[in-house]
Order: C-alpha cells, then sequence, then structure tokens
C-alpha cells in the first residue's frame, strides 16, 4: 500500500475512536433531516436546495470538529515531529488525512443520498439537479475541510484550531453579504467572487457552471497546499 | 561515524547551542550528558532533521543534515523522551503505519523482528493506550528500529522507567549497538557508566569534555584516595589542617546523610598514603573507611560542571 493510503487508513482508525465523529455524525444526521422537513416545507417542487444551501452552514461550524485534531493533536502528543522526520513529501500526509477526512464527513452526503429518495418516493424530482446539488455539497465539504486542515496544522490546540476554521470559514460564509450597502462596486464584486454561498447557491438550484466547479477545487487545492507549506516550515524550523 | 562541526542554534535570544563540536565514533553506545538546558535535546533533534542549526552542520556517515536532510532521515531512527505512539492504535496497527509511511519492505516481518528485539513479540493485538510505561517505552524503540537504521537517537530512553524496566531496556540497548550507532542522552550517570563506551558531556552550549570512561577520568585526575570519617568528626577547620600535610594537594569534602558520615576526596602528591592515615591517628580522628577509587562519571560530571550545580 503507498503512503497516502497507509496515512489514510491510520487517520479512519484514529478518528473511529473518537467521540467527536458520532457527535459529528449525529448532528449532521439531525440538521438534514430538519432542514429537509424545512425545504420540503418551503417548497413544492422535490429538490435539496434548501438542504444544499444550509449543509453549506452546516459545513463550516461543524465539520472542523473532525479535522481540528489532525495536525493540532499529533503536535499536541509529540507525534508530528515523528511524521516530519519521515523522508518524504508532506502531500502523502496532507493528502492521506485529507481523504480520511472527505470519507468520514462525506455521512452528511449520504444522509442527502437518503433524502433524494425519499423524494423519489414522494414525486418526480429533477435527477439533474440532484446530483449537482449532491456535487455541492461534496465540494463545499472538501473546501471547508481543506481549510479545517490548515488551521488545524497552524496550532497545538485543537480546540483552538477547531475555533481558527470557524474564523477562517465565516467571512467566506457570508462573503458578499458583509459589504451591501458600501458603494464600491469593484470591491463587493471581488468579495462576492471570494465568497463560497454565491458558489453553492446556484449548484443547489441544479445549475452547474464551470467556474463554481473549479473555485471548490482551486480552494481546496489551494488550502491543502498552504497546509503542506506550513508543515514544511515546521519541518526545517 | 557522526561529525558534528561547530553547531550553534539560538532561539530567539536565547543561545543553546554555542558551538558544539564533536566525533562520535561508529558501533558503540555514545552517552550525551548534562544538566537541564544543556543543550543535548537541541543537538539530537538538530541530527533527527527536527531542527534546522543556526549555523554549523553535521555529517552522519558522511552525509551533510543540511544540504542531504532527506538522506539523513533514511540513516537515523529517532526516539524522542515521550514515546510518540498513537494510543488509540494497536502495537500492529502503529508499526504497519510507519512501516508503510517509511517503505519499509515486508512489513509483517520485519514488525515480527522488532517486536522480538525489544520483548514485545506476541503483543501486536494490544492498544497502546493500556500499555506501562515500559512497554511504551519499548515500543517507541521498536518505531525507532522499523527501517534497520544505522543511526539511533534516543532522548532520555530510561526516563520514568522502574529499576526492572531499566534492566531491559538497558540489555535492549547494548544488543542494539552491536551493530549501529547508539547514541542517548540520560541525566542517570550510573546508567551512562553501565551502558555507553563513549561519553560527550554538553555543558553551557558547548562540549566540556568527551571520551571514554577512563579517558575522562584521566583528565581530571586519575584515582583518587578517600576517607571516610563520622559526620561529628567532620568541621571546616578540619579541611585547613588537612591541607598543611605535605602530600595532600587538595580536599573535597561529600556529605552522605543517610549514613552520617562524610567522604573527603583526597588528591594526594605521593602515591604513598602513609602520611595521611599518620595524621589522622595522631589527631584522633577514627575512619569509617578508606582507599584508592577510580573516578565515576559522578565525579567527573562534578568536576566538569561544577558543585553548584
Amino acid at each position: 500500500m503507498n503512503a497516502i493510503g497507509v496515512v489514510f487508513i491510520k487517520e479512519i482508525r484514529v478518528l473511529l475512536a473518537s467521540p467527536l465523529l458520532y457527535v459529528f455524525w449525529a448532528a449532521t444526521a439531525l440538521v438534514v433531516g430538519v432542514f429537509f422537513y424545512l425545504g420540503l416545507s418551503v417548497s413544492p417542487e422535490p429538490n435539496l436546495r434548501v438542504l444544499t444551501i444550509n449543509l453549506g452552514v452546516v459545513n463550516v461550524v461543524l465539520l472542523p470538529l473532525i479535522a481540528m485534531g489532525m495536525f493540532a493533536e499529533e503536535e499536541k502528543q509529540g507525534t508530528l515531529e515523528m511524521l516530519l522526520t519521515v523522508p518524504g513529501s508532506l502531500w502523502r500526509i496532507v493528502m492521506g488525512k485529507y481523504l480520511a477526512g472527505m470519507l468520514l464527513g462525506s455521512g452528511m452526503l449520504i444522509c442527502s443520498i437518503l433524502c433524494s429518495i425519499v423524494l423519489a418516493w414522494l414525486g418526480t424530482p429533477d435527477w439533474g439537479a440532484i446530483v449537482i446539488a449532491l456535487c455541492g455539497q461534496a465540494l463545499c465539504l472538501s473546501f471547508c475541510l481543506a481549510v479545517s486542515l490548515f488551521a488545524s496544522s497552524l496550532t497545538r490546540e485543537p480546540l483552538a484550531s477547531g475555533l481558527l476554521a470557524i474564523v477562517f470559514l465565516f467571512p467566506f460564509w457570508i462573503g458578499g453579504r458583509i459589504l451591501e450597502g458600501v458603494g464600491i462596486s469593484w470591491i463587493q464584486t471581488l468579495v462576492q467572487d471570494l465568497s463560497l454561498m454565491e458558489h453553492l447557491i446556484p449548484m443547489s438550484k441544479g445549475i452547474f457552471d464551470i467556474t463554481d466547479f473549479l473555485w471548490f477545487v482551486l480552494g481546496t487545492g489551494w488550502f491543502l497546499w498552504l497546509t503542506v507549506q506550513l508543515l514544511e516550515g515546521k519541518r526545517c524550523r | 561515524m557522526i561529525v558534528i562541526q561547530n553547531l550553534t542554534k539560538h532561539f530567539g535570544s536565547v543561545d543553546v547551542l554555542k558551538g558544539v563540536h564533536c566525533e562520535i565514533p561508529s558501533n558503540q553506545v555514545v552517552g550525551f550528558l548534562g544538566v537541564n538546558g544543556a543543550g543535548k535535546t537541541t543537538t539530537m533533534r538538530i541530527l533527527t532533521t527536527a531542527l534546522k542549526p543556526s549555523t554549523g552542520t553535521a555529517l552522519i556517515n558522511n552525509i551533510n543534515i543540511v544540504e542531504e536532510p532527506e538522506r539523513v532521515r533514511q540513516t537515523i531512527g529517532y526516539l524522542p523522551e515521550k514515546p510518540p505512539l498513537y494510543p488509540q492504535l494497536k502495537i500492529g496497527q502503529y508499526l504497519e503505519f510507519l512501516g508503510g509511511l517509511r517503505g519499509v519492505d515486508n512489513i509483517r516481518h520485519k514488525i515480527g523482528a522488532v517486536l522480538e528485539q525489544v520483548g514485545l513479540i506476541g503483543k501486536e493485538d494490544w492498544y497502546i493506550h493500556r500499555l506501562s510505561k515500559g512497554y511504551r517505552q519499548r515500543l517507541g524503540l521498536a518505531q525507532a528500529l522499523l527501517h534497520d537504521p544505522s543511526v539511533l537517537i534516543l532522548d532520555e530512553p530510561a526516563s520514568g522507567l522502574d529499576p526492572s524496566q531499566m534492566i531491559e531496556v538497558r540489555s535492549v540497548l547494548s544488543r542494539l549497538a552491536e551493530n549501529r550507532t547508539v547514541l542517548l542522552s540520560t541525566h542517570l550517570l550510573t546508567e551512562a557508566e553501565r551502558l555507553c563506551d563513549h561519553n560527550i558531556l554538553l555543558h553551557d552550549g558547548v562540549v566540556a569534555t568527551q571520551g571514554t570512561l577512563k579517558e575522562l577520568g584521566e583528565r581530571v585526575g586519575g584515582a583518587y584516595f578517600y576517607v571516610e570519617i563520622s559526620e561529628e568528626d567532620w568541621s571546616t577547620s578540619l579541611m585547613t589542617q588537612l591541607s598543611t600535610v605535605s602530600s595532600v594537594d587538595s580536599v573535597q569534602p561529600l556529605t552522605n546523610t543517610q549514613s552520617r558520615t562524610v567522604e573527603l576526596k583526597i588528591r594526594l602528591s605521593k602515591v604513598h598514603q602513609g602520611e595521611l592515615l599518620e595524621w589522622f591517628r595522631a589527631n584522633h580522628i577514627s575512619l569509617r573507611g578508606y582507599g584508592w577509587k577510580q573516578p565515576t562519571l559522578e565525579d567527573i560530571f562534578l568536576d566538569v560542571v561544577g558543585v553548584e550545580q
């Protein structure tokens, strides 16, 4: 097995032993259930629009729970130094942890897929729109996880890194709304372009735009790259 | 062989290493000794490439740690003072993870071999969080050995162990040094005396002295004569009187509070101690014991670092 796979399996084992993962799963299931019900009550059409938008918020608040210890805990218990003195690229460690986080964080996607099955039972949903909404949820999960991993590599205190992740993700969530009323249009456009919700909302409606897709992919890549750079800095400080 | 060349390291305005320079011979157990803050751990962490030196460098088997850290990482095994373990994993899972990360071939066989070396064979399914401190130390040692490094760097491997665990770790380390260089730091001078072929004494960020126990002993004057007297017979004026004896060069008292005695470490100008013993008899001071002693690491340590330490 390659090094990414080895880190992935180890991370899954460590996370499965953590009660926080089960808190995350339970909270996610509850939130998905509530927003799915609310979505059905406000919209006569069978879609995942309300659920997808609100899961973006869940990602911002709850995902740091499972990612906060990924590097902070390693540093706290003294294992990070061991990982950093293993020969080879640090991308292997970051990618292994990221993929493990994606797998365990995708509990909300599974709940959303179950909701789609319920939609099919209740009516005739637009499957194209549902698949795009699910893609949006996965991309949002990926981006928030990458930011949380970066925050986790900044400090040795898992709780502090969780809070940092929320602080980092918050501006991406509120985005353009923060500058409503400010008359400078180019700043508003820039902030809106950087806003997570601006790119998630079209996908929640079933509209696929390559720029939205690229925003999430590049954003994820950027924060994973930053994490690797930060760890490289710790490797030879 | 490890060659350390003028290594310095400063954290902010604090100079932790001020020019460490020494050579560490191959296939020996080498002790890094010194008080807290002497720079032992910092030097070791620089050798493992976990830290970068401010200036200077080191060559491990002719590989420069600053220029080729990746190659150095393949050469060394490192056990920090607190073994780097994941309490959630089982012993086997932990070693599989590290072996996979290091790209060790035939990992199952290798795990069996290192577990046998450290005396943990048959315990692969034990959870790490349930291990005693001694077992954790052994597992830490196993992870450092997994990729068969030619240099093993151990920071306080006997720290916190009870006497029986210490004996076990000592025998493991002696076996390991048969075909690799083992560099260890310790506060326990008696342990270093039993275990280390070569000792490097660090003090205030520099190498104060280094060599085999015999060489170090000779450097502080070689064998000395000791007399043991009761606390009642001891006084500071005795020291002054003793120094007037022609064969006495210097006197250093060491109090043993348990036996309520004072041991006088006396450097004689002549090998013959008759005049000194005659002086004690003439002054009606009864001796609990006397004789010649080779300096221990503790004597050497006190001589180099100073009694006030």
